[in-house]
């Protein structure tokens, strides 16, 4: 299925963005990614031990594929803080592209909604392109388009928590109220399931991370995650049946034998 | 000098921010600064004045979700 889309100035063909943290090795990781058909990996910036070389290993490895880097900002607590990351990974990473996260509660993970916004009116000031995670708030999402987020990330439920969508009502929302945003669902993501959910409400990607570095076979995971992105998006294209309320036979009940000798009960 | 490199209390020799990061091992290929919290491009590490007490975050890349 040729389901190509534009973000920011980069057209993608695979609608699933992969996470490469927690992953048993190297070697997983890649073939999950391989598996995955993703073309969009997410990547952090940490402290460098001189003695251990860092993350080289990684990030030689990770130059190799044929993927582009969405570097994040995890970690950081202000928009200070976020904007400092942001400019080191643009350095380095070579891309204007940044994960803005703004953690403002250590026990869920929840983005400050209030630094969130400001962060990302000071990197779209400084020519970043903003994929901001954020919670599922309308409000705060329509903020987070008014300072120039093209891409918009709100969680299914709390990073790592596997509880897939939570507020089913508020994702809805937020595709029929801002249509012109890229939507792509961000953290909570457990199984399959969930993310053909997301697809299937009109999202127009996923970004998931914990569900296949820490399944038994990531690679294996990650070539489901692939499929159900596929089933999702194309159940949405074409268009799903209304919901009824009663039981309406699927089966033609016309020409119907023995219909004469059946008595209501 | 004394100063802070991601965290640990350091005593260097050099006084530039390039000059410091070769004294200290970094890999400058793969590295970013930050220098007192505010981005330091890696065009600017060899004319960059280090003072005593300054805090240097080096950073490289690493997996992330």
């Amino acid at each position: 299925m040729a389901d190509r889309w534009t973000v920011y100035d980069t057209e993608l063909t695979s609608r699933l963005f992969l996470g490469t943290a927690r992953y048993p090795s190297l070697a997983v990781l890649q073939a999950a990614i391989k598996n995955s058909g993703t073309e969009v990996v997410t990547t952090s910036l940490r402290r460098q031990n001189p003695a251990q070389q860092g993350g080289k290993s990684f990030w030689s490895k990770l130059q190799q594929l044929d993927c582009r880097v969405l570097p994040n900002t995890a970690g950081c607590h202000t928009a200070k803080e976020a904007t400092t990351l942001a400019q080191m990974s643009r350095e380095i990473f070579q891309t204007d592209w940044i994960k803005l996260e703004v953690t403002g509660d250590e026990y869920n993970l929840q983005p400050d909604p209030f630094e969130l916004v400001v962060a990302a009116d000071q990197l779209s000031k400084l020519d970043f392109q903003v994929f901001a995670y954020t919670t599922e708030d309308l409000v705060l999402c329509s903020r987070l388009r008014d300072v120039g987020c093209e891409v918009i990330m709100p969680w299914g439920a709390p990073i790592g928590t596997g509880k897939g969508i939570l507020n089913q009502y508020a994702l809805e929302t937020l595709r029929n109220r801002l249509p012109e945003v890229s939507l792509v669902l961000d953290a909570g993501i457990g199984q399959p399931s969930h993310v053909a959910q997301a697809m299937e409400l009109g999202f127009d990607g996923v970004l998931l991370n914990t569900a296949i570095a820490t399944a038994d076979d990531p690679a294996q995971m990650a070539e489901a995650m692939k499929f159900a992105t596929f089933a999702g998006r194309a159940a949405y294209l074409a268009g799903p049946m209304a919901e009824s309320g009663t039981a309406h036979p699927s089966t033609p009940t016309v020409d119907l034998p023995f219909w004469q000798g059946r008595r209501q009960k | 000098m004394q100063i802070n490199v991601n965290g640990q209390e350091q005593k260097v020799e050099a006084t530039t921010l390039g000059a410091i990061l070769a004294e200290l091992g970094y890999d400058e290929v793969d590295s970013v600064v930050a220098l007192n919290s505010e981005f330091v491009p890696k065009a600017q590490w060899s004319e960059r004045n280090i003072r005593p007490n300054d805090i240097l975050d080096v950073l490289a890349p690493m997996v992330g979700g």
